[in-house]
């Protein structure tokens, strides 16, 4: 089925909404969410609370792209969820302290002027991508956005782990050299 | 900017983008029958790798900024520990050689084509006693070699080794006491200590490896200067990479060493 059939049903309240959902797009949420998690459990609560928040926000929402919208939910509640886990489990140092930070903005931005930044630091970093060759994106976007393992992307991609790490490191220095020539560092 | 607006602010490319690699992962419309497979292998592992995947998110997150040390199984520059008293063999011109005082080896792993690397020296502590450099003021070997038991800084561009096929060896008490992406290298640091090893006349060394993955080069500041100092000329190198390498100078070897003042 397609995407705006999907979402016509979201809107319609049809409850076949989430069975075409779960067939469509159900691989990739729980694969977002195992890659982050690691526990089956858990990723299939996090995709669950996927569409139980497309239940809620179709309406209003009409998303063009419904697999990124969704799987971005998904990234989404699974880092929280991590971030939490690990705040329970580990004692003091510095790197609960940091994960906490981060599970706050995960969270939401409260302050308007650090989502104004983030707005505009995600332009940059669309922009850049878009200016990387094809492989090298996709290489990129699978590792930090999926979160997918090096060995898993140098399989799907048909590279030896090395180059996939080549590239990796590659492309993060050249966005190091962006950020840093656009004065976001 | 702080590694978590990174986040989020990746969490927010294109959906084109997003979609692009996730059908590369093969998530996109794939059968049934293969996710129940793979669920069940995933269920037997996913207990075990639970905990450190929490840490590889930050670790990840904060490699991409290259700011700090947590880029946990992306560096390609690997230390790996020699058992007391077993030695490390090799091959070298169709002769094994053997170092029995291995203690540890370092390897360089990179599928990028390979090329040289050059450098101008801003900072030296004292001046250099040997001085292998180019018309262009850039240098592939510099060095003060020091009087009696010291040797007290080296800097080596490794030009002439296949770096990618060597297995590295410290032969005295080796401890890495740092491992980061630095100015967008890979930056190893080890000190060693060579009380009891007959051949080498001062008591510890310093060793710092900076190796580029992607230009696939790697140089070495060593010397029996403090870590402090042999930074501060690492911080005040300008390093220009060179011509990519296409004859090998050295077939027939797969293990060499680091160790300074060693012949």
């Amino acid at each position: 089925m397609e995407d705006a059939q999907i979402v016509d049903l979201y809107w319609q309240r049809s409850e076949e909404a989430l069975t075409e959902t779960e067939r469509k797009y159900g691989r990739l949420c729980r694969s977002v969410a195992r890659n982050i998690l690691e526990n089956d459990q858990d990723a299939e609560e996090m995709v669950n609370d996927t569409w139980l928040a497309a239940w809620n926000s179709m309406p209003v929402n009409r998303p063009h792209a419904l697999g990124a919208y969704l799987a971005k939910i998904t990234r989404n509640f699974s880092i929280s969820r991590a971030l939490e886990r690990s705040r329970l489990k580990r004692g003091g140092g510095e790197l609960p302290l940091a994960l906490d930070e981060l599970a706050e903005c995960v969270a939401g931005p409260e302050d308007p002027e650090l989502a104004a930044e983030t707005h505009e630091l995600t332009r940059r970093i669309d922009a850049f991508l878009r200016t990387l060759p094809a492989v090298e994106r996709q290489i990129f976007v699978s590792r930090y956005w999926y979160m997918a393992g090096v060995d898993e992307i140098a399989e799907r991609f048909g590279f030896t782990r090395s180059k996939t790490s080549g590239i990796l490191f590659r492309t993060r220095k050249k966005l190091h050299s962006m950020l840093r020539k656009e004065n976001l560092l | 900017m702080r590694s978590q607006q990174l986040l989020r602010a990746v969490n927010g490319v294109g959906d084109d983008i997003i979609l692009e690699a996730g059908e590369k992962l093969g998530l996109l419309s794939a059968p049934e029958d293969v996710l129940q497979t793979e669920n069940k292998e995933d269920t037997m592992h996913s207990k075990k790798r639970q905990t450190t995947r929490i840490l590889l998110i930050a670790a990840a997150i904060t490699a991409m900024l290259a700011a700090t040390a947590l880029a946990a199984g992306l560096f390609s520059t690997t230390a790996s520990p020699v058992e007391d008293g077993s030695g490390l063999s090799g091959s070298w011109n169709g002769h094994t050689v053997t170092y029995p005082d291995t203690q540890m080896f370092l390897t360089f792993e990179s599928g990028n084509p390979r090329h040289e690397v050059y450098f101008k020296a801003g900072w030296l502590p004292t001046p250099a006693t040997v001085n292998e450099t180019g018309d262009d003021g850039y240098s592939f070997y510099l060095a003060d070699e020091g009087e009696g038991s010291v040797e007290p800084y080296c800097i080596n561009s490794h030009n002439h080794v296949s770096i990618n096929d060597i297995r590295f060896a410290l032969n005295g008490k080796a401890e890495v006491v740092l491992q980061d992406e630095w100015n967008g290298l890979e930056r190893t640091e080890i000190t060693v200590d060579y009380s009891g090893v007959e051949y080498i006349s001062f008591p510890t060394a310093n060793y710092i490896m900076l190796f580029d993955p992607a230009d696939n080069w790697m140089l070495q500041i060593a010397g029996t200067s403090d870590m402090a100092t042999l930074e501060k000329i690492a911080e005040n190198l300008e390093i220009r990479t060179g011509d990519l390498i296409t004859e090998n100078h050295e077939e027939g070897l797969d293990i060499a060493w680091f160790d300074l003042g060693r012949g």
